[in-house]
């Protein structure tokens, strides 16, 4: 009979936060999610250090329930100044999910199989529907400690271990061991309720003397089914549906349940319910799946003895990558997959940390010289360690090498993209690691009526076939431009100033156009103008912005850009043509 | 002030976007006529899109501010270019009125449901108004138009293309409108003007295509187009206009700007000029109601009047109705409105053939002709004086008759208007749905960018009396500094906000009907609801052109009468109409005097039961006086304890003169009517009717600052220059300016104290026959079934719980299904099927009409006899309908939960296939495995499917344990002597915060021995959390308050009675005492 131990680790997603910044543990912590409406709603939440007794009632707040509703709740239990204090922080099912992979990995201590669980209950129960695979996120590891216990004294002794190990890394954590993994996750869920029954004491007095930060329980093989009978059904991870339903007629308990004839189960709910039941019971195998993935290739060089970076010619570290790349590159290309991260260590000598070197590409890539010279142009940016031991290669993220297919019917965008692709994904990965990634951009143009905010710089994105820059219709404000006469107006110049600069212009009428200005010490004669365009916007981002713009001809033939600022009067410079 | 423009002196706008184009517009039709006028413009058009409905407004606002109003709109045809239309005269406006009509009805209304959206029809880009050139064209006499050509296409071959297709059409009556907004090429644009008009010899005229009237309103026009496209100001930039020019320019700038455009700016007279039509010259015709050959209506009115007259009184008309009856027809003549209360007369004719229970109220509906016409059941000859202000000869006011009718039936009534007008001749009356002082922060805080919970926060802590003085004190509640830039920003666009239109809805009930056709008049539009149509003006608008409508209105009430009078018949009592219920019942009056009038009309709420013992009503009159003085009006205006004083005998009555005392006799010397108000201030301050009409109309405004002070004024200058005391000069305006909140004309109060006095008597007389009525007619009232067969079970009736096997779909009867304790002379209520939560009427109507086959076998043969699917099994299992069928409830439902078979599939091949229903032995048996229920649970699950239980209450089963702590029963705190401190625990019935309480609020709670009435001071409630404010069932402590015969309890501490189940327990004080238990509470605040 396998043994089961589960790890449950209560509101993980704030568990997690935590521990990465400690910090906040002396701040309310919110995790949310946005609900279709686009409102937050509390998925987890955790003070950590509260300052004192809530004032009222302690707070029952729930997942599900809408944050401003979770922060009324907060502010009735310890006052309104509380919620000044909270951190919002939005659920990221990845991180939490990967976090968990390296408890999991630690947690090899405990035990050769680890898995992050719950289970899905898929493989063994044969095809499942979409709809009846539960995808709620993980929030324990389980591990199966058949024959491992020993190691720690007993089984006992192994969950109080694990509690209280993980509780030293300031993680709690509740363990329980029972026979199979179903019945092991019901049981860490409510191991006061469990350890009640296994010494025998009457259920329902539990909230009174037992110790609710009991943090493990075993229970004994064979005796799930006598021990957590008592258990709630939610338990048995059963669709909030069928819960409702179950408990409409009185069935409460795992205990209820197990009286109801399947037959008659199975009539009247998905095939989930009995599954769940025959895994608890140790019927049907769930077996668990450790944390799926192939390792990424790695490799590494270490030297027979440390070497000088000095003493290193300028062959020899472009060599050494390539040797390693390639040993890199060639498990992924057997799977049709290129590299879009790199990390490579220079392992410094004694106990010097290494010199790491991370390289990012704007689309994978399998070419061995493509990523030597990546490589090389951020070594070129490194301060190299004095002296190292050893080179490593690992490559950190690949993805699947795009076999693009040329198009029977171009547009003229795919076109461009299909020809230019590869050339200009190539130059952005040498320039990005030239001078890094934030560094390479490119112009946007914006609808906006400010001219200083009709465009933006924005870093390069993702992929080569660059999505064609939205192109702003000219000018803003024609309601739907489409179609209208609206050819003229949005003359824009050339060059325009990062921003206006006074000038000193001389006009005949208040409102009328400039007759005369001084620029960079020399006087302008206006001889045409255009004009004005009177721009009133961005009302809602600050102080109106309200100018009349007039396109200047002067005597000398320059095209000039002004502008006079109708708050003050004033008149400025905004740009030059040619 | 302003200089003329020109040699001819002016500049008319043409082209004004009022908000009435509903989201895009920035200012009111009336702001931008009263700011047209003060810039000195000889003329202004309103031309929304696709809409007159703001036009009635500017048409009175342009009186005031002595401007010429040319009417007009924008049409934007499928297939062309758009056009502003203006009405050239007469023919002109109802062409307008048809080709919008026309465009109108061919858009389909948005679903019910997605009011929160902004619909196509609410203001996005789709006007709602379908057209095509050719329609345009057709309806063209007497129109002029405009053709913005700032929207033509770029080119200009294709510019001339579309003005060509339009000169077509059109001929001279075609303008090309300049519009130019401060682009940087208006230079440009008015040379490519130039060169177009020359091309086509199309004539120029200056406009503005102006959106606001003041330039100050550019961010509520940007932020109104954001809430259009539903993104953030910024998201939706890209679409806004990129300057604020588009508002009524002065008019020395107008010809700076069309300086380069000679004659565009005088020709903007011209075409003001062509444009003579005012809505004054609309003629609005009553409909001819459908009078014998060869007689005239003033006779044929005449004859139906006596010949009711004679039905009415079998034994003689009295003299004194002969009288009234004489004297109200010559007046009728004389006015002219023969043809409007034989319209009345038709409606009510209709309905009584169709066995609609129906009734008048309003002016003209006391008369002793709509006695006689059956329109109204208030017997003149019962009513001592009520007809003084009947059609007024001095007033040109038009008479004023609402009709309720049974609310599930009024629908038949509307779609006979229909089918006897015709859908050109009859609409209903149009509701302006206006931008409140919530969803305007709502709309403005999401285009703002606020995130959606912060605007949530923020139109959660808006109560719904909240004024815009509340809104920097409320935001800075939900954590929004006002003072900010984007607190203060919210603050100024929501105050500008608050009062423009949103879009359309339909009146409650105003129905308007016209001789010609209706839709040359106003456009006429479709309704959400199918089946009806509104027309796009509202009330006010009618009232402004003398428009008459009747007011067809749905009264849950007399849907539950007409129930009763039904049920008293089949149970062998005797047919009952309105009038021929027994008059001035000693029992009833007795009954009403003891407050014992839960489930009766108007007088069942807690402020009227508290009013009753202390009135004790003893006739008719005094009926009515009840309806009418426990209002907010009558409150405010402090009039209530005067007057119950003096009926008492405490206060002597006194009168300043004989006029007033003539005026306030039969109310003790207090108004308590809003006609007695306009008496008074033209018997005591000298007002005349016609201002004294004005005042009942500024009672409604005196919220506004401004009108107030005005009335005041002139209301006690002429009291003392008619030698009244200041001191009554003041009180009787504080009375009068109660009103402004809400008074009750008496002529209502007389029709609805009928109503009352029906309902009182039926529930005397007939109490199961009663609240079997008012069950089959929820939700309506003030009481939630639980509490009406509570009620009923009080007064000795037995009632029966639904039962597939006995229940019909309403609540029925039964003679001899009587319980051990009820009461033998009434029959026993059996609850209907409609009392089963999620049961639809098609299925349970089914149910009843298929039993009469027979009785069911089982579970099964219900099922596949009825065509039950499993949801509508599992309703009625839960309710408990099944226990006839099934051992126990949950043995019910677990039956109920099995999965049929697929739809479709043929029950013959069932058995063959293995189908699903007798595949697995012991599927459909009983299952031994599930544990019996508790009677708490019963009880809990009667509460959750049902709302009500017959068999406990629920505190009940927690009595031990909370007599332990302290914890008495209702009835035992009802008996405690004065400021006794007490502990009572009862289920929430129903929350109230009334306006005139200053924020107390009144909970009604309820235990198994009876309801106490809770009352929370403000401080209180704020100190209890939202658990405890929305909590299903309350412990509260508090002190006894004893006022007579009624039992308050003065709460100073509010704990909810049920803690939420995954409450961390250690916390918990106690175990919860009642799990599960929906909120049964009806809220009012």
């Amino acid at each position: 009979m396998p043994r089961i131990m589960t790890i449950w680790l209560p509101r993980w997603p704030v568990q997690r936060i935590l521990v990465e910044q400690p910090s906040l543990r002396s701040q309310p912590v919110f995790v949310c999610r946005r609900n279709h409406r686009g409102l937050l709603m509390v998925a987890a939440w955790a003070w950590a250090m509260p300052p004192a007794r809530p004032a009222g009632r302690r707070p029952v707040i729930e997942p599900g329930m809408s944050l401003a509703e979770a922060m009324a709740v907060l502010a009735s239990a310890y006052g309104s100044r509380s919620c000044r204090m909270v951190h919002v922080a939005d659920e990221d099912a990845v991180g939490d999910r990967q976090a968990l992979e390296t408890l999991a990995r630690w947690s090899r201590r405990f035990a050769p199989v680890v898995a992050v669980g719950p289970s899905p209950l898929g493989s063994a129960a044969g095809r499942l529907t979409a709809s009846e695979v539960d995808t709620a996120a993980s929030d324990c590891l389980q591990l199966d400690v058949t024959g491992t216990a020993d190691f720690f004294g007993g089984e006992p002794g192994l969950a109080r271990t694990a509690a209280w190990t993980l509780a030293a890394r300031g993680l709690h954590a509740r363990a329980a061991i029972a026979d199979t993994p179903a019945a092991s996750w019901a049981a860490a869920r409510h191991t006061a309720a469990v350890a009640a029954a296994c010494t025998q004491q009457p259920a329902r007095r539990q909230g009174h003397w037992l110790n609710r930060q009991q943090r493990w329980v075993v229970v004994p093989p064979g005796r799930q089914q006598q021990l957590l009978a008592g258990l709630p059904l939610a338990a048995l991870r059963l669709s909030a549906e069928v819960t409702a339903a179950l408990v409409e007629v009185g069935v409460e308990s795992i205990g209820h349940l197990l009286q109801l004839s399947r037959a008659s189960l199975r009539q009247r709910f998905d095939r989930l319910v009995t599954l769940r039941l025959a895994a608890f019971l140790g019927e049907t195998a769930e077996p668990l799946q450790p944390p799926d993935g192939e390792p990424l290739p790695t490799s590494s060089h270490t030297f027979d003895l440390p070497v000088l970076s000095c003493d290193l010619t300028s062959d020899d570290l472009p060599a050494l990558c390539d040797r390693l790349v390639r040993a890199c590159l060639g498990p992924l290309a057997v799977l049709g997959k290129g590299v879009t991260g790199l990390q490579v260590r220079l392992n410094g000598g004694g106990s010097r940390p290494p010199t790491v070197i991370d390289v990012g590409l704007f689309r994978p890539a399998a070419s061995a010289a493509h990523l030597v010279e990546l490589i090389m142009l951020r070594l070129s940016r490194t301060r190299l360690p004095r002296e190292f031991a050893g080179v490593t290669v690992e490559v950190v993220s690949a993805a699947p090498l795009p076999c693009r297919q040329q198009l029977l019917f171009d547009t003229p965008d795919s076109a461009a993209a299909v020809q230019a692709g590869p050339q200009v994904a190539g130059l952005l990965d040498r320039l990005a690691s030239r001078l890094g990634r934030a560094a390479v951009v490119e112009p946007r143009l914006l609808a906006d009526a400010q001219p200083e905010a009709a465009w933006a710089a924005v870093p390069v994105a993702g992929v080569a076939g660059l999505p064609p820059a939205r192109v702003a219709s000219g000018r803003a404000g024609k309601e739907g431009a489409a179609g209208t006469a609206s050819a003229g107006g949005s003359c824009r110049p050339t060059f325009i100033l990062p921003r206006p600069q006074p000038l000193e212009v001389l006009a005949v009428a208040p409102e009328g156009p400039p007759v005369r200005f001084r620029w960079r010490g020399r006087l302008h004669d206006v001889a045409q103008v255009r004009g004005p365009e009177r721009i009133e916007t961005a009302w809602w981002r600050g102080p109106t912005v309200r100018r009349d713009y007039y396109i200047v001809e002067t005597g000398g033939g320059g095209r000039f850009w002004l502008f006079r600022g109708l708050r003050q009067q004033t008149w400025f410079l905004h740009g030059t043509f040619g | 002030m302003v200089q003329p423009v020109n040699d001819r002196g002016g500049y008319a706008e043409l082209h004004c976007t009022s908000n009435f184009s509903f989201l895009q517009g920035g200012s009111h039709p009336e702001e931008l006529v009263t700011r047209a006028a003060a810039l000195g413009y000889a003329a202004v058009a309103i031309t929304d899109r696709g809409s007159l409905s703001g036009i009635v407004r500017a048409h009175a606002a342009a009186k005031e501010a002595g401007i010429k109003l040319i009417v007009g709109a924008v049409v934007e045809p499928v297939d062309a270019v758009p056009l502003v239309l203006w009405a050239a005269n007469a023919t002109g406006y109802a062409n307008l009125c048809r080709l919008l009509t026309a465009g109108l009805m061919k858009h389909e209304p948005p679903r019910q449901g997605d009011e929160d959206q902004p619909t196509a029809w609410s203001g996005g880009d789709d006007t709602g108004c379908r057209l095509t050139a050719d329609e345009v064209a057709a309806h063209a006499e007497g129109l002029l138009a405009g053709l913005p050509l700032a929207r033509l296409p770029a080119t200009d071959e294709s510019a001339v293309t579309a003005i060509r297709a339009w000169q077509e059409r059109l001929g001279d009556r075609l303008y090309g409108l300049a519009e130019v907004a401060r682009e940087g090429d208006d230079h440009e644009r008015l040379e490519a003007f130039a060169r177009l008009s020359r091309c086509t010899r199309l004539r120029l005229v200056a406009a503005g295509d102006v959106r606001y009237h003041d330039r100050n309103r550019q961010p509520l026009h940007d932020a109104l187009a954001a809430v259009r496209h539903g993104g953030t100001v910024e998201a939706v930039r890209a679409r806004l206009l990129a300057n604020g020019e588009r508002h009524l320019q002065e008019p020395e700038r107008i010809n700076d700007r069309f300086a380069g455009l000679p004659g565009a700016v005088a020709r903007t007279l011209e075409v003001a000029d062509r444009c003579h039509f005012s809505l004054d010259e609309l003629r609005y015709e009553y409909p001819d109601a459908s009078v014998p050959a060869g007689r005239t209506p003033g006779a044929y009115l005449a004859e139906l009047s006596w010949k009711g007259a004679r039905q009415r009184y079998p034994n003689g008309v009295p003299m004194k109705v002969a009288d009234l009856l004489e004297h109200e027809l010559a007046l009728v003549t004389e006015l002219g409105y023969e043809a409007y209360f034989l319209t009345v007369f038709d409606l009510v004719r209709f309905a009584r053939r169709r066995g609609i229970l129906c009734q008048g109220r309003g002016s003209a509906a006391n008369s002793a002709i709509c006695y006689c016409l059956g329109i109204t059941s208030v017997d003149p000859a019962r009513m001592s004086v009520l007809f003084e202000r009947f059609v007024s000869r001095e007033r040109q006011e038009a008479p004023d008759i609402d009709i309720d009718f049974e609310h599930h039936r009024r629908e038949e009534v509307l779609q006979y208007l229909y089918g006897t007008y015709g859908r050109m001749r009859a609409a209903m009356t149009a509701e302006v749905i206006c931008y409140r002082l919530r969803s305007a922060v709502r709309d403005l805080a999401k285009v703002l960018g606020f995130s959606l919970d912060r605007v949530e926060r923020l139109a959660r802590v808006l109560d719904v009396g909240d004024t815009l003085e509340h809104l920097p004190g409320r935001l800075a509640e939900a954590g929004l500094d006002p003072a900010s830039e984007a607190g203060s920003r919210l603050v100024t666009l929501a105050g500008q906000l608050v009062g423009f239109p949103r879009h359309l809805g339909q009146h409650v009930g105003g129905m308007v009907m016209t001789r010609g056709d209706l839709c040359e008049l106003v456009p006429i539009q479709p309704a959400t609801m199918t089946g009806r149509t509104v027309i796009q003006w509202d009330k006010n608008d009618l009232d402004e052109l003398g428009m008459l409508k009747v007011d067809c209105l749905a009264l849950g009430m007399l849907t539950a009468i007409r129930r009763a009078f039904d049920l008293v018949e089949q149970a062998g009592g005797p047919q009952l109409t309105l009038a021929t219920v027994p008059a001035e019942d000693p029992a009833v009056y007795e009954m009403v005097s003891r407050a014992d009038t839960v489930g009766v009309f108007q007088i069942e709420s807690r402020a009227q039961r508290t009013m009753l013992p202390r009135l004790k009503p003893t006739c008719f009159y005094d009926l009515v006086i009840e309806v009418a003085i426990v209002r907010p009006g009558p409150i405010q205006g402090d009039m209530v304890h005067p007057y119950l004083r003096r009926r008492q005998g405490d206060e002597p009555v006194h009168y300043p003169n004989r006029a007033i005392r003539e005026v306030l006799e039969k109310t003790l010397g207090v108004p308590l009517f809003q006609e007695q108000a306009m008496r008074l201030a033209v018997v005591a301050a000298g007002f005349t009717p016609g201002e004294a009409d004005q005042l009942r109309r500024a009672m409604g405004a005196w919220r506004r600052p401004g009108v107030i002070d005005e009335f005041h004024r002139r209301l006690v200058d002429g009291m003392l220059a008619r030698g009244l005391s200041r001191t009554f000069a003041e009180q009787v305006f504080q009375q009068l300016r109660g009103f402004g909140e809400y008074g009750f004309p008496e002529s209502h109060a007389a029709s609805f104290a009928l109503l009352v006095y029906v309902s009182a008597w039926l529930k005397r007389h007939h109490p199961a026959a009663f609240t079997a009525a008012l069950l089959g007619s929820q939700p309506m009232g003030f009481y939630a079934p639980a509490q009406l067969v509570r009620d009923a079970r009080e007064h000795g009736v037995a009632v029966l719980p639904v039962c597939v096997q006995a229940s019909g779909w309403q609540a029925t009867l039964e003679v001899d299904g009587k319980g051990a304790e009820a009461d033998i002379s009434q029959p026993a209520i059996r609850l209907g099927l409609e009392q089963v939560h999620g049961l639809g009427e098609t299925a349970g109507r089914r149910i009843e009409q298929v039993r009469r086959a027979g009785p069911f076998a089982s579970v099964d043969d219900l099922s596949r006899r009825c065509r039950l699917d499993r949801d509508e099994l599992l309703h009625l299992a839960r309710a408990g309908a099944l226990k006839s069928l099934a051992a126990d409830r949950r043995q019910a439902v677990w039956r109920a939960m099995q999965r049929q078979p697929e739809p479709g599939s043929m029950p013959l091949f069932e058995a063959v296939d293995g189908g699903l229903l007798p595949a697995e032995p012991g599927a459909t048996a009983a299952e031994p495995g599930l544990p019996p229920a508790t009677p708490l649970e019963e009880v809990i699950a009667d509460y959750r499917t049902a709302g009500l239980s017959l068999t406990a209450h629920p505190l009940q089963f927690a009595r031990r344990q909370l007599a332990r702590e302290g914890v008495v029963t209702a009835a035992v705190a009802a008996a405690l002597p004065e400021g006794r401190r007490v502990k009572v625990a009862g289920v929430v019935l129903s929350r109230q915060r009334p306006a005139t309480a200053k924020g107390t609020i009144f909970l009604s709670i309820e235990d198994e021995s009876g309801v106490a009435n809770v009352v929370v001071r403000t401080a209180v409630w704020q100190q209890c959390g939202p658990q405890d404010r929305r909590a299903a069932a309350l412990l509260v402590v508090g002190r006894v308050q004893r006022r007579g015969a009624v039992v308050h309890l003065l709460a100073t501490r509010l704990t909810a009675c049920q803690t939420p189940a995954e409450s961390s327990p250690g916390q918990a004080e106690r175990e919860p005492l009642v799990v599960g238990l929906p909120r049964m509470s009806r809220d009012f605040c």
